[in-house]
C-alpha cells in the first residue's frame, strides 16, 4: 500500500515556499546591475514583457506538472514519457551543482555576520603593518573593504592553478551553513513548511527597514535619479531584451526541478494558476524594490566618495598655499582654483598632478554585480552609516534568509526524487537521506574554501547552469505540448482540479515560450563559441585590483 | 575675495567666517621676536619643524553646521567677548547664549595664548629627555605663523646659541604626542608635525577572536536542534513500528479480512469523503513505476 504523500499544511506554505525559493540573491545583486546597464527605468519594459510572455507560463507549467504527477522531477518526467526520465536526472544534476556552490555564499554571509559584532567593523579600517609605521600595503592600494574580502575572507591566490590550502575559517562557516540547511529540510515539508514563513517574510521586513534608512541617507537621491532616468535608446538594444529574458528565467528558478518538487506536495485540487501569477509578480516586484534600496545605497556611497575626493583636493590646496583652514569649501573650489592657477602658476603646476578630478557621475557609473556588490560595495556603504554594526547585522541576516530560502528549494529538487524512489526510501529514513545529501554537498563544497576557491566559484556561477537549464526547460515544454500532447494534458488537468486551461497558457506553452528559449539558447551557444577560451578574473595582490587581461563581466547568479 | 584672504586682511563675504581680529595685533610682536632670533628659527632651517593645525576642521564644523541649521543665529556677543568669528552677516533669531555656549565649547582662535601653550607642551616634552630637564618655555621659538594656521618651531639650548638636534626633538614629541594633541582637542591628523611620523595605535586583539565565540554559540544551538529533531523522529518511527505489529496480530486472529482487487486492497482506500477514489489515482503509478 502506498504511504500517504506528505502535504503542505496549508496552501499559504506552498506559496511562501515558492516565493522564498524564487526571491533569492539574484533579485538583490543582479537585477539592479542590469537595470543600471540597460537604461534604468526603461529596462522595466523588456523585463515586464518577458515576465508575462516567458516567466509566468513556464512557472505555471512546472507547477501543474508537479501537482499533477505528484512526484519529484525524475518520476514526473518518466510518467510523461518513459523515455524522458533523463530530463529529471538532468534537473537533479544541475541542482546538485547549484546547491554545492550556492551555499558557499551563505558561508560567506555567516562569516561577515559573525564579524559584524566588532567595533570598529573589521572591513572599515586597514590593519597596521609589521613595524606600525603605516597600513598594510595591499590594503592601502585597494580599499579596506576590498582587502577584507580578498585577503581576510577568501585569502585569494593569484590564479586558479595555485589552489593553496584549505582555509579552515570559511570551511567552518560552510559546515555551519550546511547544518542550518539540514535542520530546515530534515523533516521534509513538516520542517520546511514552518521555516519558509521566516525565509519568505523576514527579508521583506529588512528590505523595508533598509528602504527607509536608504532613502534618508545623504546623497540617496543622486543614486535614485541616476537609476530611474530612462535611457529610451536602450530599448532597441537586443542585449537588453536578451538579458531581461535570461534574468526572468533564472530568477524564477525554472528547470531545476524545485518547483515540481514543491508542487508535488500540493493537494491536487489546489489552484496553482493563481499561485503562479502571485509568485512571479512578487518576484519581479521584489527585484524592483531591492533595486530602489540598492540605488539609494549606491547614491550614498558615490556621494560620500565624491565628497571625500573633494575634501582631499581642498586639503591639498590649503596646505600647498597655506590658505586659512576652512576657507576653501566645495562651493568656491572652482573659483579659487582658477584664481590660484592665474596668480601662482608655478606652485599650482606643482600641485596639479596630485589633484584628482572628482566626478559624481563617474562614481555612480561603477556598476557592480554579484559577490562584489554584496560584499564590497554594500559593506563600504554600511561602514559609513551611523551604528554600522546594527546595519551590518541586519543586512547579512537578510542575505542569509534569502540564501537559505533558495537552498531549501535547491535541496528539495534533489531530495524529492530520492525519497520518492522506492529503492532508496525503503532502506533509509528520510532524515538519513537528507543527511547524506548534505554531507556529500559539504564535502564537495570544501573546494570553494581553498585559496583559489573564488575562481572555481566564478566558473561554476558563470557556466554551470546557463545552457543546461535552457535545454532542460525547452525539452520540458516540448515534451508536455507535443510528446504527451497538449489536449491530453488539458484533460488530465481538468480531471485533477476541475478547472479548464486558459487559451493564453496553451498558446504560450505551445508556441511563444519554446521559440524564445531556442533564441536564447542559440544566442548563448554562439556567444561561447565566438568568445573562445573561457575566462575568469584574477585578483592581483601586488597591484590590488582585478587582472585586466581579457576580462568578461561576471554572469548571472539567481 | 581670495586675494584678500591671502594677504591677511579680514574679509566678510556672506557666510565665510573670519579669523584675523587677533592676528593683526600680533604681527608687530612676531616681527620683534623674529628680529631677535632670526638666525635660529627659520622656515626650512636646521632642526626646525613645521607644524600645521586644522582647528576649524576638527572643532568648528560641527558647531558651524548646527548653527546654520538653527537659521543663522548671530554671535555678536561671542564675537566681542571671545573673538569667535561667526561674521556679522548672520542675524540673530535665537538667544545669543546658545551661540556663546557653542563657541566656548567648540572653538578657539589661534592667538598668542595658544602659542604659549604650544611652547609649554614642547618644553614639557623636551624636559622628559635625559640631559634636557632644564628646557624652559623661552627656549622654544616659533616663527612664520601663517593664517593656515601653520608655523615653524625650533628648540634652542639655554644660552640660545644653537638649536637642539632634530632627532632629540622628534623623539620627545613622539613620546608625548598624545598629550600635546589632547591639550588642543586635536588628533594626529589635525595637529600635524610634518616630518614626524605618528605611531599608529596597535590593533586591540583579544586572545580569542570575537567571531569564533559567536560561531561557537550558533553552531552549538544548531547541533542541539538537529539532535532533537532527529531523536524525536526516531522515537516516532519506533512508536509506528510497534503499532503495525499489533495490527498484524489482530489480523492473524482473523478479525478483519481484506479484500483485494487488482492488487489494491479495498478497505484501506482513503476515499476522502467520496471525492477522490484512490483506486484510479494509484493505477497509473502502478503501471509506470519509478
Amino acid at each position: 500500500m502506498e504511504k500517504a504523500r506528505p502535504l503542505w499544511a496549508s496552501p499559504l506554505q506552498f506559496v511562501f515556499a515558492c516565493v522564498s525559493y524564487a526571491v533569492g540573491l539574484g533579485n538583490v545583486w543582479r537585477f539592479p546591475y542590469l537595470c543600471q546597464l540597460y537604461g534604468g527605468g526603461s529596462f522595466l519594459v523588456p523585463y515586464l514583457v518577458m515576465l508575462v510572455v516567458e516567466g509566468m507560463p513556464l512557472l505555471y507549467l512546472e507547477l501543474v506538472v508537479g501537482q499533477r504527477m505528484r512526484q519529484g522531477s525524475i518520476g514526473a518526467w518518466r510518467t510523461i514519457s518513459p523515455y524522458l526520465g533523463g530530463v529529471g536526472v538532468a534537473s537533479v544534476v544541475v541542482s546538485f551543482f547549484l546547491s554545492t556552490y550556492y551555499n558557499v555564499i551563505n558561508a560567506w554571509a555567516f562569516w561577515y555576520l559573525f564579524h559584524s559584532f566588532q567595533d570598529p567593523l573589521p572591513w572599515s579600517v586597514c590593519p597596521v603593518n609589521g613595524n606600525r609605521s603605516g597600513y598594510e600595503e595591499e590594503c592601502e592600494k585597494a580599499s579596506s573593504t576590498q582587502y577584507f574580502w580578498y585577503r581576510k575572507t577568501l585569502n585569494i591566490s593569484p590564479s586558479i592553478e595555485e589552489s593553496g590550502r584549505l582555509q579552515w575559517e570559511p570551511a567552518l562557516c560552510l559546515l555551519l551553513a550546511w547544518l542550518v540547511v539540514y535542520l530546515c529540510i530534515l523533516r521534509g515539508t513538516e520542517s520546511t513548511g514552518k521555516v519558509v514563513y521566516f525565509t519568505a517574510l523576514l527579508p521583506y521586513c529588512v528590505l523595508t527597514i533598509y528602504l527607509v534608512r536608504g532613502l534618508t541617507l545623504h546623497g540617496a537621491t543622486n543614486g535614485l535619479l541616476y537609476m530611474f532616468t530612462p535611457k529610451v535608446e536602450q530599448l532597441v538594444n537586443p542585449k537588453a531584451w536578451i538579458n531581461a529574458a535570461t534574468q526572468i528565467f533564472f530568477s524564477l528558478g525554472l528547470g531545476f526541478g524545485s518547483l515540481i518538487a514543491f508542487a508535488s506536495y500540493n493537494e491536487p485540487s489546489t489552484d496553482c494558476q493563481k499561485h503562479a501569477v502571485i509568485v512571479s509578480l512578487l518576484n519581479s516586484c521584489t527585484s524592483v524594490f531591492a533595486s530602489v534600496v540598492t540605488f539609494s545605497i549606491y547614491g550614498f556611497k558615490a556621494t560620500f566618495n565624491y565628497e571625500s575626493c573633494v575634501n582631499k583636493v581642498i586639503l591639498l590646496l590649503t596646505n600647498a598655499f597655506d590658505l586659512e583652514d576652512g576657507f576653501l569649501t566645495a562651493d568656491n573650489l572652482e573659483q579659487v582654483k582658477a584664481y590660484l592657477s592665474s596668480a601662482h602658476p608655478g606652485k599650482y603646476g606643482e600641485v596639479l598632478p596630485q589633484m584628482r578630478n572628482c566626478s559624481l557621475k563617474s562614481e555612480l557609473d561603477t556598476a557592480v554585480q554579484g559577490t562584489g556588490l554584496a560584499f564590497i560595495v554594500y559593506t563600504e556603504a554600511i561602514k559609513n552609516m551611523e551604528v554600522s554594526q546594527l546595519w551590518s547585522l541586519l543586512y547579512f541576516c537578510m542575505l542569509l534568509l534569502l540564501g537559505v530560502g533558495s537552498m531549501l528549494g535547491n535541496t528539495a529538487a534533489i531530495l524529492t526524487p530520492l525519497t520518492d524512489s522506492a529503492a532508496v526510501s525503503r532502506r533509509l529514513p528520510k532524515e538519513a537521506i537528507a543527511g547524506l545529501v548534505c554531507l556529500v554537498h559539504c564535502a564537495v563544497g570544501l573546494l570553494f574554501t581553498m585559496e583559489a576557491g573564488n575562481y572555481w566559484f566564478d566558473i561554476f556561477n558563470d557556466y554551470a547552469a546557463t545552457l543546461p537549464l535552457l535545454l532542460i526547460v525547452l525539452v520540458e515544454t516540448l515534451a508536455v505540448c507535443y510528446v504527451y500532447g497538449l489536449r491530453r494534458f488539458e484533460s488530465d488537468f481538468k480531471a485533477m482540479s476541475g478547472r479548464g486551461l486558459s487559451w493564453y497558457w496553451k498558446v504560450m506553452w505551445a508556441g511563444v515560450s519554446p521559440l524564445l528559449i531556442v533564441g536564447l539558447f542559440v544566442f548563448y551557444l554562439s556567444d561561447y563559441i565566438l568568445t573562445g577560451t573561457l575566462q575568469y578574473q584574477a585578483w592581483d595582490a601586488t597591484q590590488a585590483h582585478k587582472s585586466p587581461s581579457g576580462c568578461r563581466p561576471e554572469k548571472q547568479l539567481c | 575675495m581670495a586675494k584678500a584672504a591671502l594677504s591677511g586682511e579680514c574679509i566678510f563675504p556672506p557666510g565665510l567666517p573670519c579669523v584675523f581680529h587677533s592676528e593683526r595685533m600680533l604681527w608687530p610682536f612676531f616681527f620683534l621676536v623674529a628680529a631677535i632670533h632670526a638666525e635660529l628659527c627659520q622656515p626650512d632651517g636646521e632642526n626646525a619643524f613645521k607644524v600645521r593645525l586644522s582647528i576649524r576642521t576638527a572643532l568648528g564644523d560641527k558647531a558651524a553646521q548646527l548653527l546654520w541649521s538653527l537659521q543663522k543665529v548671530s554671535c555678536k556677543l561671542s564675537d566681542e567677548w571671545l573673538n569667535c568669528p561667526w561674521g556679522s552677516s548672520i542675524k540673530a533669531k535665537f538667544s545669543p547664549l546658545l551661540c556663546l555656549f557653542l563657541c566656548i565649547y567648540f572653538r578657539y582662535a589661534w592667538d598668542s595664548n595658544e602659542e604659549y601653550l604650544f611652547k609649554a607642551m614642547v618644553a614639557f616634552s623636551m624636559r622628559k629627555v635625559p640631559n634636557r630637564e632644564t628646557t624652559e618655555i623661552s627656549h622654544v621659538l616659533l616663527c612664520n605663523v601663517t593664517q593656515r594656521v601653520s608655523f615653524w618651531f625650533v628648540v634652542t639650548d639655554p644660552l640660545k646659541n644653537y638649536t637642539l638636534p632634530a632627532v632629540e626633538v622628534e623623539s620627545a614629541i613622539r613620546m608625548n604626542r598624545n598629550r600635546i594633541n589632547n591639550a588642543f582637542f586635536l588628533n594626529d591628523q589635525t595637529l600635524e608635525f610634518l616630518k614626524i611620523p605618528s605611531t599608529l595605535a596597535p590593533p586591540t586583539d583579544s586572545s580569542v577572536p570575537i567571531w569564533i565565540i559567536i560561531f561557537g554559540v550558533i553552531f552549538c544551538i544548531v547541533i542541539v536542534a538537529v539532535m532533537l529533531l532527529v531523536l524525536s523522529g526516531i522515537r516516532q518511527r519506533r512508536r509506528k513500528n510497534k503499532e503495525p505489529s499489533e495490527v498484524d496480530e489482530a489480523e492473524d486472529k482473523g478479525e478483519a479480512t481484506i479484500t483485494i482487487e487488482n492488487g489494491i486492497p479495498c478497505d484501506p482506500l482513503d476515499t476522502k469523503g467520496g471525492h477522490i477514489n484512490e483506486a484510479f489515482m494509484t493505477e497509473e503509478e502502478r503501471l509506470t513505476p519509478l
